[in-house]
This record gives structure tokens, C-alpha cells and sequence, in this order.
């Protein structure tokens, strides 16, 4: 069973390239049965994965293929490592991508790509699943440049628009930075531990004490890649852009997996990561400092899927910050709830905006809740989730983020909390003004507004569940449970010696989380009642804004920032090179170069003149001179 | 046995000498002879292939070569046989082994054979 | 060694079934022969075998560089119905003395003794003096069988003498007697070592070494092109396996006699094969300046002798056949398509016209050019990796520079064939034709992604 668990990356890869070969013969349907079964496949197969690791006592299994590279010193196998950890990914992977696939499927039936536009689908869930099942990181790096090509072929898949193909560039760019210190980090772990299997590594690191300055360095390079991919400050810019992409492309790549995918790679290396105490205090800051940044950025946005999007990223702080108090199994389990609800507002969003003929400002939307019902019950369980309200699943991911917070600074604790009760503010503003309210935009539309087909709404409705439920997973110690997730996670991450796993005192957690839940309680009333009983609309984009909130609403110039400083210098120099340097310098070497080869090889090729007794004759002469060569030279 | 004696190329000298002296009187004769005998050249004796008829056609016109591959023929099977007197003269020794061997070597000889039979390379008048 | 006697049989096999005269009936039992002697020598993996009075030893060398040759002949057997097309004369004679070719190729990689070695290179080259002449017709193909003749001859005298002045000093033929008087005598005679050098000058002529690559580039083009890929791929194979087995089992001790001309010959290999390649017309040409491009970096292997080159020489072989048969593959059907215009305009506008030829002559001029994921860049890489291991850096500079203006030339029929557009019409071709081509291009992405399927072998 273990042994064969190259059948889960086989399935995708198929689909992908099925459905990629015979784009021009398919029909759309067809194509997106065939990417859909292909995923299915691969859940059931990581699924019965799942049942059986949970069997075995001793729970990490490698598979090696066979010997991928060879080279001196360097040994790399092409072998996969099934643990709990990789089984969780794999698992919520292909599951909420195999939803995706099937909402894809009536969102997108008709587009005139929409054979290519699965098979990159299918390709950007075997990259991801290669990410997350390789045994070593440079397999993983493989994945993970993998995410990076389908994610930008995915957000500019509408090319013919400019403004896509730029967001799609930018979401590359930004992420080519971070795997630049991913590379990094693999070759410092390269030359210290003389290998890159995960094993290797994290048996070997053992022999380092903490805060020795080259595991600080490893983490803090593969840090940066996980801040490229994770959309963290300074390089989450590119998140909110890349909502240019078709909106399951969004729900895949910017909720449920390739954001994870730093969270994974931080949480895979979590015996480095403990090693290095600054570098988890750098996790901290940034994830505070993303998390409420970017919730007050989405307080004041007014595209649907912009307002998730960074939405998203500021869940992503969240996650961080739990990664960067050590919290790893909690970070995960909030990517495990967060995936679920995500999924669901992105398909939600999608279904809005399928039924609105494209339409995604919020202030043109509006009382569409009677039309689209099943639409808005699920979307409303999200919000419900993602604010926290018990027993919803977020509920539970973020309590755990939170004790763990408290536990270790109140500062930290309080930015969580203000984080959280901001989310709850704008999520319920959304909800409010897509939902509640009157129709805003054009009357000739509102007629035509409509449930979406059953395609669309089943995997809403599923999601719908499970973001409900999905915090039962792991009840905490204090409401009677088990913490299931986190006990079948621990082999798989090394913890801080001295990291607490339970808490004592069960009465204060539970006063703090009251505390907490009471917060978020008011927020929704304010939120309610400045969108619903006061009908607040957001101001249309001509109005004059406040100071402060010109600079919200500009994303804290962040781009404008990014643009003077490095975009605006860089484009200078690479003028000036072009002009100068290139043309008068480098253009005549290499064409000198070139014509001289030419040249030269013009009078070589006469040389060859078909003359027999030509050619004796320089062979006897090379004869003779190498003979009298070897007996009289030495 | 011989011991083995290292050489060094001052013992083919005697060869050497050997070599020069016949190289020498080929090319002395060659010159000689050149030298020596009358010449009356006359536009056609100087001609390609003189033999009193005149030159015509082209050279590389393809021509029958019949009596040739038979003669080749001939000369290789011939050859071949040659291998069955040492066989004949050691035939208790090698034995049944080697029967076999020649066995199968007439074989590829005959079969060989046969395939020119097929192929028509003995039909003088076709 | 059966598989030897297997590809002997099929070939005596197809000259009786020529009778039959029908050219299914022959090409599948060629076929049929092949994959039994390919499936016999693989089989016989790790068994080692002396044969002959140990005339002929078949270890995992020979094995694994027989089976290439046969492999690479299998999928030129399987180009040869389509290219054979209309012509009904003497075909299974062409097949049968290939066969017959292919025999003494696969003896000449296994010889165990010197005269084994010669007896191998003549089984190998006699029938081909015929083949490269086989288009009776044509001047140019009457030429390369003249010139072949003559320069193969040469080279055999040369060999002959080399063998025999190496059997006056030493006293045998057989490699471990010649091995062993290495290690006793401690001062090699100045005739032994013109020995060594007249065998090094003969295996020059073979695998087209500058300064003896003179044959190669007439003859190349000369020859019928299925012929021209037969002998680029598996005669050169052999000749280098042989050629790396003599000095690496005879005379690895006395590397002083033959080092600086293996170094020589791969320097002038390298440039001269690149840059005559450069400003050639005709692809066929291109293609033999291309292979002896080629045979410098091989030499490389025996330049650096470890426990690595072996492995290397063997990749190298493999990607270098699979390239090279698909190459001549796309070529044979243009040039006839084109009424036998062979040169790079011919190729102007095939991406259009057939998409699939253009991919697999892409795919194939990438591999020799040795860019990343065909098998022709871990060719290259493996073997300068073998060479700087054996501290060869600065001839590793050469190589890396003389491979950059390789892709020049390689680079030139890509542009050609997607770039340009032409009038001509659709080439037609049999799927039997497609998959041989097909498979060549598969292996090459394999063998381009997975090196270490070949690599670790021997």
C-alpha cells in the first residue's frame, strides 16, 4: 500500500496530460470528468493512506523509487515520505481540490479553454502533492517551482487581458524571490549536514545546540522562501493581484493549498526551526505585522475576492504567528479548518459572481440572499467559521492560536485578538452587503440573478460541512475531547523542549476564550448595525477619503512603495545597460566572437576537398609525426 | 623454450640493410630500363587501352562480370576447403566435438552455396 | 555469445527468405531475430562467459554495449520498410549484410584476444564496403564505397602491423598476457610502443578522429542515409567500446605512449568537427562533422580512465545512437520528400507541415546539443564530470566551448523548421516509421530525466 503511493502523483499527472494532449479533441465536459476522477482517485488512495498509518505505531515511512541523482557527493533519491503530516496535506490537497475540480466544472463550462484550463489543474495538484509527499527538499523544491509555473500560468489564464498577464508575472516574480532563499537554504543545509533527505537532516540535527548561527541561517533563508509563497510582508503583494485568475483558481491556489505550502515547509523542518529561536521570533513578527495589516487593508476593499483575498493573507499571519510561538500542530490544524472555509467563501464568491454575470464590487450587490439561497446559508456558515463562533470549526483552530499566545506574551495575544475581531468586522460587512440590503447594481440584472447548478452548489454544500465540523477534529483537553489532530500529527514535528503541549489550568483558557468570543460578539453588532440597520455603503472611488483612510484603501502603498524604490531604479539601470553596455559592448564581443567562428570554420570545411591522395597524405604526415612524437619527445 | 631476449633496433639492421638493397634495385631497374629503352611516341600509342581498336563509349559503361564473380567463387570455396586437412589429419583427436564443428561449417559453406545457386550466379547465359 | 550466433543466423536466415519476395515476411523476421538476441544478451547480465579458447569474454560490458548496438539497430530496421519503399532489388540482401555487420560489432566489443578484435572489426567492416556502395546508380554513393574501401584498408594495415609488433614483444595476442607483461617489465621497447601508437592511429581511422577523419565526411554523405545512420551509430559504438577496452585492459599501465594522442585526437575532434560543422549546407554533412564533434568528447572517457568512464562512455553511446537514428530518421523522409534535397532549406516550415517530425528532429538536435531534460545533456555532463575527476579541467574548457558552437549549428535546423514557412506539401510517412522515431525520442526524455537507469550499470 505504502509502496505504491506513487500512484497518488500518477493520477493527476495522467489527467494532466490526457486532458493536455487532447485539448483540441475533448469536450469540456469530458475533460473536466476525467481531471475530476483523476483527483478523486488520488483522495481515496491518501485516504486509505490516512486509515492505515493511523494502525502503525511507528508512523513515518519512506519510499524510495529508485536513485533520481548521482553526482559526487550528492545522493538524491526519488522517494516519498508518508508521515502524518505529509498524509494530512495530501489529504486536504486532493479532497477540497477534488471540490474544486467539480465546482470548476459548471463555473467554467463555458469557456473556450476549458480543456487546458483543467489540465492545469490537474498539474497544480500533483506539483503540490509532489511538494508535500517528497522525502527530500530537493524533490520539494521541485513541487514547489512546480506551484510557482502552474500558479502563474493559472492567474493570467483570461492572457488576452493585460492587466492578468501582469498580475500573473507579479505573483511569479514575487515568488521567484523567496525560492531564491529556498535555494539558498538548500544549499547551506547541503553543505552542512552533507545531505538533503528530510531523515538525514533532521536526525543529524540533533548534534547542533540552539541558536548556532548556521541553523539560524538555514531557517531564516527557507523562511524567505516560505514568505514568497505564503504571501507574507514584504512579499504578499502579490496575493490580492492574483485574484485576475478564474475564481476556483483562487479557492485552489490562495485558500486551500499553494499558500500552505510555506506553512508546510515550516512545520516539515520544524526540528530546524526549534534550533533557532531568532528565526522564530522573525516568524513572529512578520506573522503579527501580516495579520493586521492586511485585516485592516480588507476592512475598507471593496471587490468581493479582493476582500478574501487578503482576508486570506491575514489568516496566513495567524498561522505564522503560531508557527513562531511553536504552536505547530495548532498552525496546521488551522490550516486544515482554513482550507475548508476558504474554499467555501472563494466558491461561494465564485457562485456570486458566476450568477452576476462577473460582477464583483460588493457596493453594486446587495439583497441577493432570496435568489440564491443555498448560496447564502453556506457562505453565512463560513463567515461564522472564519470569525470564530463556536462550534464552528474556526472556533476552534483560532482558540488554540490564541491560548498558545497568551501563554507566552499578552502583546502577541492582544494583536491576535484585535486581528480576530477585525476579520469578524469586515466578513460580516461582506456578508452584509452582498446579502442583505437592496439590489444596488443594474436593474436589468437583478432579474436574471440565480441559483447556480448542482454542480456548483454540491461542493459548495459539502465544504459547508465541513467547515462546520471540521473543528471536532481536535476538541481541545478543556471541552472534554481528545485533541485527536494534534496527537496523530506529533511524530511527524519536534516541539520546543520546553513547549507545553497541555495547559493546566483548563478554567482560565475557557475565561479567555469566553473573553475573546464576547469581542468578536460586539464586533458583529457593530458590524451589523452600521451595514444592515444604518445602511453604511462604501463610498464610491471619487469620493475624497480621509488621510488614514486613503492609506487603507491604498493598501498602505505598498505597491507604490515597491514601485519607487526598486521598480522604478531597476528599470533605469536595465535602460541604461540596454542602451550602453549592451549594445556597444556585449553585442560587439559576442558577434565578434560569432563571425569569427564562422569565419574560421568557412576555411575549416575547405579543407575537405575530396581529393583522396590529399587526404592520405595529411594522414601519413600525422602518422609519422606521432609516431617520432612518442619515441623521441617524452 | 627461448628465453626471452629483449631487442633493441639496432638488431634489425640486417633487415634494414635487406630492405634498402631490394627497394634500391627495384627503383634502379625501374630507372634504368626508363632510361635506357627506345621511345617512339605517336598519338596512338600514347592512347588509353591501345590494343588496335579503336577507343569508344564511355569507361564506366557497366559490363559483364560473370566470368569474374566465378571465378571468385571458385577461389573461395576453394579456400575454405582448405580448412578440412588439418581436421582430417587430427580427426581422432578432436572427436566427436570436432565433427560437429566441421559438420556445421560445411553446412554454412553448403548453405551459402545454395543461396548463389538460387540467386543465379552460375547461369552463365542469363 | 548466443545472441551473436542468433544475429548470424537471422542473417543467413534473410538471404534465403529473399527468395520469397515479400518484404513483410523479411523485415519481421529481421526483427523478430534482433529482439531474441536483444532479449539473450540482456538475459545474460552478471553471467560472465568465455567462449572460444577465451578468444571472445562476454562480461557486463560487452553486454550492455551489444545491447545498445542492437537496440539501435532495431529501430533503424524499423525505418528501413518505409525507406525501402519501391525498391524491391537486393533489399534483404541489405538487411542480411547489416545483420552480418552487426554480428562482428557485437564480437568486436567482447574480444578477449587481438586477432578476435581483428577478425571483429573486418566482420564489421566488410559488409559495409558494400552497404555505403548499395545505390548502384548513384556517384556518390560508388564514391563512399571507394573511399571507405580504401581508408578501412589502410586502417586495417595499420591495425595488422600495430598487432603484430605488439605480438613480437610480448609474445601473445591475449589481453591478460599482454597486461601481464606490463606489470613485469618495468623499460617498454621504442617498437612496442610504435605498436601502441599504430593501434591508437588505427582506431583513429574507425571512430573518425581528426586528423583520420577524412573518409568520414564523404562517406557519410555519400552512402544510402539509412546506411550512413547504421554506421554513425553502431559501428562508431563498437569501435569505441573496443577502443576503450584495448587501452583500458592492455595498456593502462603505459599511458605514457598513448595519452597525449588521445588527447590530441579529442582537441582536434572538437574543433574542427564544430567549426567545419558550422557553414555546411547540406544536413547530412552537418550531421557527419556533428559525429565527429562527437567522438572528441568520447574520447574523454578515455582520456580520464575511473572507475566512472565506463559508465559515462556507455550514457553517452546510448543518448548519442538515440539522437543520431532519430536525426537520420526525420532526414531520410524530407530528402526524399524534397526529390533528395538534403540541405537546411528543406527542412523550412516542417513544424507546420508535420508537426511530429519537427518535434522528434527538435528533440534529437537538442540532445546533441546537450540542453537539460534530453539524455544528451547528462551525455555531456557525465563525461566532463569523468574528465575532471581524471584532472582534466582545461580540456573540459575546450569541450564546453566547442559544444557552444555546437548549438550553433543545431540551433540553425530548429529555426529553419519552425521559423520559415514553405509551399511544399505534407510528408507522408508509415506509422511503423512514426514509432521507431517515437521510441528514440521517448528514450531520449527518459534517459534525459532519469540518467541513473543507465549510469549505474556498469
Amino acid at each position: 500500500m505504502f509502496q505504491n503511493s506513487w500512484l497518488i502523483l500518477l493520477f493527476p499527472l495522467l489527467g494532466f496530460v490526457i486532458t493536455g494532449i487532447f485539448s483540441k479533441k475533448l469536450t469540456g465536459k469530458t475533460s473536466g470528468i476525467i481531471a475530476s476522477l483523476m483527483v478523486l482517485a488520488s483522495f481515496i488512495y491518501s485516504a486509505t493512506l490516512f486509515f492505515q498509518l493511523k494502525q502503525i505505531t511507528n508512523s513515518a515511512i519512506s519510499v524510495d523509487l529508485f536513485n533520481w541523482i548521482n553526482s559526487g557527493k550528492l545522493s538524491i533519491s526519488f522517494g516519498f515520505l508518508i508521515d502524518p503530516l505529509s498524509v494530512t496535506m495530501m489529504m486536504i490537497i486532493t479532497g477540497v481540490g477534488f471540490l474544486i475540480h467539480l465546482f470548476s466544472m459548471g463555473y467554467m463550462h463555458h469557456d473556450e479553454r476549458v480543456n487546458t484550463y483543467f489540465s492545469q489543474l490537474n498539474l497544480f495538484v500533483f506539483s503540490m502533492l509532489l511538494l508535500v509527499m517528497s522525502s527530500n527538499y530537493l524533490l520539494m523544491f521541485v513541487g514547489w517551482e512546480g506551484v510557482g509555473l502552474c500558479s502563474y500560468l493559472l492567474i493570467g489564464f483570461w492572457y488576452k487581458k493585460n492587466a492578468f498577464n501582469n498580475a500573473a508575472r507579479k505573483a511569479f516574480i514575487m515568488n521567484r524571490i523567496g525560492d531564491l532563499g529556498f535555494i539558498i537554504g538548500l544549499i547551506a543545509i547541503f553543505t552542512t549536514f552533507h545531505s538533503l533527505d528530510f531523515n538525514t537532516v533532521f536526525s543529524q540535527s540533533s548534534h547542533f545546540i540552539s541558536g548556532e548561527a548556521i541553523i539560524t541561517f538555514i531557517t531564516l533563508m527557507l523562511f524567505v522562501g516560505a514568505i514568497g509563497k505564503s504571501a507574507k510582508i514584504p512579499l504578499f503583494t502579490w496575493l490580492p493581484d492574483a485574484m485576475a485568475g478564474p475564481t476556483p483558481v483562487s479557492a485552489l491556489i490562495h485558500a486551500a493549498t499553494m499558500v500552505t505550502a510555506g506553512i508546510y515547509l515550516v512545520v516539515r523542518s520544524s526540528s530546524l526551526f526549534v534550533l533557532a529561536p531568532i528565526t522564530m521570533d522573525v516568524i513572529l513578527v512578520v506573522g503579527v505585522t501580516t495579520a493586521l495589516v492586511a485585516a485592516i487593508i480588507a476592512v475598507l476593499q471593496n471587490d468581493i475576492k479582493k476582500v478574501l483575498a487578503y482576508s486570506t493573507v491575514s489568516q496566513l499571519g495567524i498561522m505564522f504567528i503560531a508557527l513562531g510561538l511553536g504552536a505547530f500542530s495548532s498552525s496546521l490544524f488551522h490550516v486544515t479548518t482554513h482550507a475548508f472555509f476558504k474554499a467555501l467563501l472563494f466558491l461561494g464568491a465564485g457562485s456570486i459572481i458566476h450568477s452576476l454575470q462577473g460582477q464583483q464590487d460588493i457596493r453594486l450587490m446587495g439583497g441577493i440572499r432570496k435568489s440564491m439561497p443555498i448560496t447564502f446559508i453556506t457562505f453565512f456558515i463560513a463567515v461564522l467559521a472564519i470569525s470564530g463562533i463556536p462550534p464552528f470549526s474556526g472556533f476552534f483552530s483560532k482558540d488554540e492560536i490564541l491560548a498558545a499566545a497568551f501563554h507566552s506574551s499578552p502583546i502577541v495575544w492582544g494583536l491576535t485578538v484585535i486581528t480576530s475581531m477585525l476579520t469578524s468586522f469586515y466578513m460580516f460587512r461582506l456578508l452584509f452587503l452582498v446579502f442583505y440590503g437592496s439590489y444596488r447594481g443594474d436593474s436589468k440584472t437583478f432579474g436574471k440573478i440565480h441559483e447556480s447548478p448542482k454542480i456548483m452548489t454540491i461542493p459548495l454544500i459539502i465544504l459547508a460541512i465541513l467547515a462546520f465540523a471540521g473543528g471536532f477534529l481536535n476538541i481541545p483537553v478543556m471541552f472534554g475531547g481528545t485533541e485527536n489532530f494534534a496527537t496523530f500529527l506529533k511524530p511527524s514535528i519536534t516541539f520546543f523542549n520546553d513547549y507545553n503541549f497541555e495547559i493546566p489550568n483548563h478554567l482560565n483558557e475557557i475565561l479567555l476564550a469566553l473573553g475573546v468570543l464576547l469581542l468578536i460578539i460586539v464586533t458583529i453588532f457593530v458590524s451589523w448595525y452600521i451595514f444592515v440597520k444604518k445602511s453604511v455603503l462604501p463610498v464610491s472611488d471619487s469620493t475624497n477619503r480621509g488621510i488614514i483612510s486613503k492609506f487603507i484603501y491604498r493598501k498602505f502603498y505598498f505597491d507604490e512603495i515597491y514601485n519607487f524604490f526598486i521598480i522604478k531604479p531597476y528599470q533605469w539601470f536595465a535602460e541604461k545597460f540596454t542602451s550602453f553596455i549592451e549594445t556597444n559592448i556585449i553585442d560587439s564581443i559576442i558577434n565578434g566572437i560569432g563571425s569569427i567562428v564562422v569565419f574560421v570554420g568557412n576555411k575549416a570545411r575547405l579543407i575537405q576537398n575530396g581529393n583522396i591522395g590529399f587526404y592520405m597524405f595529411v594522414m601519413i604526415i600525422a602518422m609519422i609525426s606521432m609516431i617520432a612524437g612518442i619515441i623521441w619527445l617524452k | 623454450m627461448i628465453c626471452a631476449k629483449v631487442y633493441t633496433p639496432i638488431d634489425y639492421l640486417p633487415i634494414m640493410i635487406q630492405s634498402f638493397v631490394v627497394l634500391g634495385f627495384v627503383v634502379t631497374t625501374m630507372i634504368a630500363t626508363h632510361m635506357l629503352g627506345p621511345k617512339r611516341n605517336t598519338k596512338q600509342k600514347l592512347e588509353n587501352f591501345e590494343c588496335g581498336i579503336e577507343g569508344m563509349g564511355n569507361a564506366r559503361s557497366p559490363f559483364s562480370v560473370k566470368y569474374f564473380v566465378i571465378a571468385i567463387l571458385f577461389v573461395l570455396f576453394d579456400v575454405e576447403v582448405i580448412f578440412l586437412y588439418p581436421w582430417a589429419v587430427n580427426f581422432k583427436e578432436l572427436g566427436i566435438q570436432g565433427f560437429v564443428g566441421v559438420v556445421s561449417f560445411s553446412a554454412l559453406l553448403l548453405s551459402g552455396f545454395g543461396y548463389l545457386m538460387l540467386k543465379g550466379a552460375f547461369d552463365w547465359e542469363k | 555469445m548466443f545472441s551473436i550466433i542468433t544475429i548470424a543466423i537471422t542473417g543467413v536466415l534473410l538471404l534465403y527468405l529473399g527468395f520469397l519476395k515479400n518484404r513483410w515476411i523479411y523485415i519481421s523476421v529481421a526483427i523478430t531475430g534482433l529482439i531474441t538476441a536483444l532479449a539473450l544478451s540482456v538475459f545474460s547480465w552478471n553471467s560472465l562467459e568465455t567462449s572460444f579458447s577465451n578468444m571472445l569474454i562476454i562480461d557486463n560490458y560487452a553486454i550492455a554495449f551489444n545491447s545498445v548496438m542492437i537496440f539501435a539497430t532495431i529501430l533503424i530496421f524499423l525505418l528501413a520498410p518505409h525507406y525501402f519503399k519501391g525498391i524491391e532489388k537486393n533489399v534483404p540482401e541489405i538487411y542480411a549484410l547489416l545483420m552480418f555487420s552487426l554480428a562482428g560489432a557485437c564480437m568486436v566489443t567482447s574480444f578477449d584476444n587481438l586477432t578476435m578484435l581483428f577478425i571483429g572489426i573486418e566482420t564489421m567492416s566488410i559488409p559495409l564496403y558494400i552497404l555505403a556502395g548499395s545505390k548502384k546508380f548513384s556517384i556518390r554513393s560508388n564514391e563512399a564505397s571507394f573511399k571507405y574501401f580504401i581508408f578501412s584498408s589502410l586502417a586495417t594495415a595499420i591495425f595488422l602491423l600495430g598487432i603484430t609488433l605488439v605480438y613480437g614483444m610480448v609474445g601473445s595476442f591475449h589481453v591478460g598476457d599482454i597486461s601481464n607483461y606490463f606489470t613485469i617489465t618495468k623499460e617498454i621497447p621504442s617498437i612496442l610502443k610504435v605498436g601502441i601508437v599504430l593501434l591508437v592511429i588505427s582506431f583513429g581511422f574507425k571512430i573518425a578522429a581528426v586528423p583520420f577523419h577524412f573518409w568520414a565526411p564523404d562517406v557519410y554523405e555519400g552512402s544510402p542515409t539509412l546506411i550512413t545512420a547504421f554506421m554513425a551509430t553502431v559501428v562508431k559504438i563498437a569501435g569505441f567500446a573496443a577502443f576503450y577496452k584495448l587501452l583500458s585492459t592492455c595498456f593502462i599501465l603505459v599511458p605514457d605512449s598513448w595519452h597525449h594522442l588521445i588527447l590530441g585526437l579529442s582537441v582536434l575532434s572538437l574543433i574542427i568537427g564544430n567549426l567545419a560543422a558550422i557553414k555546411q549546407k547540406d544536413v547530412k554533412r552537418m550531421l557527419a562533422y556533428s559525429s565527429i564533434s562527437h567522438t572528441g568528447f568520447m574520447l574523454f572517457a578515455i582520456l580520464s580512465f575511473n572507475s566512472f568512464s565506463a559508465s559515462s562512455l556507455l550514457y553517452y553511446s546510448f543518448a548519442y545512437a538515440l539522437s543520431t537514428i532519430a536525426a537520420f530518421g526525420v532526414l531520410m523522409v524530407v530528402k526524399n520528400h524534397m526529390s533528395a534535397d538534403g540541405s537546411v532549406q528543406a527542412f523550412e516550415g516542417l513544424a507546420k507541415k508535420n508537426p511530429i517530425l519537427a518535434i522528434v528532429m527538435t528533440i534529437s538536435m537538442l540532445s546533441m546539443a546537450g540542453i537539460p531534460i534530453t539524455a544528451g545533456f547528462f551525455a555531456k555532463y557525465y563525461i566532463f564530470v569523468s574528465a575532471i575527476q581524471g584532472g582534466w579541467l582545461w580540456i573540459v574548457i575546450i569541450g564546453i566551448l566547442a559544444a557552444l558552437v555546437g548549438v550553433a549549428y543545431y540551433l540553425k535546423l530548429i529555426i529553419a523548421m519552425f521559423a520559415k514557412t514553405s509551399e511544399t506539401e505534407k510528408i507522408v510517412t508509415s506509422p511503423l516509421y512514426i514509432t521507431s522515431l517515437l521510441v528514440a525520442t521517448v528514450l531520449i526524455l527518459i534517459a534525459g530525466v532519469l540518467p541513473n537507469l543507465i549510469i549505474s550499470l556498469i
